[in-house]
């Protein structure tokens, strides 16, 4: 009886770490204001960003990603979290689309306030940015990630 | 000489446009390119990027433009210039090798996108097919300078765009599995090649297939990275030897040219192999087929060992045409091995280096073919060294 207790506790911290640390990324998704979506799970935000999925499908318009630039550490836990690849993978991939005529990759920009601008002036336009960038002054909104 | 003129003053245009393109890319515009330069040396024939003096002047320069001119219309458009060493077959008495600056427009095509399933495209289209017929100068794609000999350096085998409309699209599950089709009809203009067979005339072969209609599947697997596929074209080929069209040739009717491919790329391992074949509809004429296992892993986020296995067969049933292939049978033979060493500065970046050992003389031929043929024999074996630099942007 005392082992299964200890296991239930163990469980209990080791979900409640886990969910601290899924809800604690480092990044934000964020979308424009316009735009009713307030939920992705993981896989659509994926097919979003490498153009899987290419329209949103409540508004009828064209999604459009933007990345930071392929030095930044924020793309970097992005990459690994979401895409389940290394940003060298994701270039590679974006190689192939772009000279077979397929697709053309995500601008990248330099800093969280260049893409919170973007998805600003974008309503089909999804970015991340830094968990510390300040949303406030922008026509932009958080969407949680499942 | 005008002719040089006339391509630096291209060369340095699209420089300009290029680097001020980059400052003026919008939401609706991209630009991108690729360049490429190697040096090849081989040993006993003349393969691939390589001679027995070492040739330095093999380099290829690229820009892809993609525009978005309204929202469910797209416009993609490529455009090269390649220094290559060509098989110079443009007089009978001729077997030497010279280079060729060639410009040409890989694919200028627009689309009109209904849905992500569904996709319209007009124009001369990359040509969906095999593993990297889309992708055919891209270095950066790669683990080796060039591609697999077997099927993208075969006759008549393989192009990179064709002329006409297409059908295209993908659908992904939720289960990570998913699939991409493409179907289209026209006319495909396969890449050039050097007919040796009849060493008294050889040629300059283009191959041209009017009404043909190809399509190809790939399917996703629910493993990242892990995809398997099937294209072909069917269609009847019309030959062009040194620009003049073939009568009465032996090969003649519908073909049916297909290919199965199977991909895994990680962030280490990139592995592919692909099996090509062309037959007849009714009949036969020429059969060939011919298949590769390409592999390659990264060590250290840099460095990339690479292995490449490639071989084709060429049966020819046409009774003068294989009296001449008995006389010099490793004409029609291509088996090969190459190694591989890479250092990927960054995905776009890379220096490449290997070392290949060829027999057979389908594609590994000697400086002067036609006194090395009459003179009693060619030389089957033949070794390569390759190293150059890729990139793109």
């Amino acid at each position: 009886m005392k082992n299964i207790k200890l296991i239930l506790i163990f469980c209990l911290v080791f979900s409640s770490a886990a969910l601290f640390a899924q809800n604690k990324r480092s990044f934000k998704i964020i979308v424009n204001k316009s735009n009713s979506t307030s939920t992705l799970t993981k896989k659509e935000v994926s097919k979003l960003f490498l153009k899987k999925t290419t329209r949103w499908k409540e508004l009828d318009i064209k999604v459009n990603p933007v990345d930071l630039t392929d030095d930044s550490a924020v793309r970097i836990k992005f990459s690994n979290e979401i895409l389940g690849k290394k940003v060298g993978a994701v270039k590679a991939y974006w190689q192939k689309l772009i000279f077979s005529g397929r697709k053309v990759p995500p601008p990248e920009k330099k800093s969280d306030s260049d893409v919170l601008k973007y998805v600003q002036d974008n309503p089909g336009a999804i970015g991340y940015v830094s968990a510390s960038a300040k949303l406030r002054n922008y026509e932009v909104k958080t969407v949680s990630v499942q | 000489m005008k002719s040089n003129k006339i391509i630096l003053i291209v060369v340095t245009a699209i420089f300009l446009f290029t680097t001020y393109s980059f400052a003026q890319i919008t939401d609706n515009l991209v630009v991108n390119g690729y360049a490429g330069w190697g040096f090849g040396k081989s040993e006993n024939n003349i393969y691939s990027l390589g001679t027995e003096d070492g040739k330095y002047a093999n380099y290829n320069f690229a820009l892809a433009i993609a525009a978005n001119p309204a929202d469910r219309v797209s416009i993609f458009s490529s455009f090269d210039l390649q220094r290559r060493q060509e098989d110079n077959v443009t007089s009978a008495s001729s077997g030497s090798q010279t280079d060729k600056i060639v410009m040409k427009i890989n694919y200028v095509f627009a689309e009109y996108s209904f849905n992500d399933a569904l996709r319209l495209r007009v124009g001369k289209v990359k040509a969906p097919f095999g593993l990297y017929t889309e992708i055919f100068n891209v270095g950066t794609t790669r683990p080796f300078f060039t591609l697999p000999a077997s099927i993208y350096a075969s006759p008549g085998l393989v192009t990179q765009s064709y002329l006409g409309i297409g059908l295209t699209g993908s659908y992904y599950f939720n289960n990570n599995w998913g699939f991409q089709y493409d179907v289209y009809g026209g006319e495909l203009n396969l890449e050039r090649y050097a007919d040796f067979t009849n060493p008294l005339f050889p040629a300059t072969v283009d191959t041209r297939l009017p009404d043909m209609f190809g399509a190809r599947f790939i399917c996703f697997t629910g493993i990242d990275g892990l995809n398997f596929g099937v294209s072909g074209y069917f269609g009847a080929p019309e030959f062009f030897y040194n620009g003049v069209k073939k009568k009465d040739y032996f090969i003649e009717g519908k073909h049916l040219i297909y290919d199965f491919h199977l991909e895994y790329l990680t962030d280490a391992i990139s592995f592919r192999s692909e099996y090509e074949r062309i037959r007849k509809d009714e009949g036969k004429d020429v059969e060939v087929d011919g298949y590769y296992v390409e592999a390659a892993y990264k060590l250290f986020s840099h460095w990339q060992l690479a292995v490449l296995y490639d071989q084709q067969n060429y049966e020819v049933y046409d009774p003068v045409f294989s009296q001449l292939i008995k006389l010099t049978p490793s004409t029609v033979e291509h088996e090969e091995w190459a190694f591989g060493i890479n250092y990927w500065f960054t995905p776009n970046f890379v220096i490449k280096f290997s070392y290949h050992l060829v027999e057979g003389n389908l594609f590994a031929k000697p400086k002067n073919i036609i006194t090395a043929m009459m003179g009693g024999g060619l030389e089957e074996k033949t070794t390569l060294l390759l190293v150059g630099t890729q990139f793109s942007f």
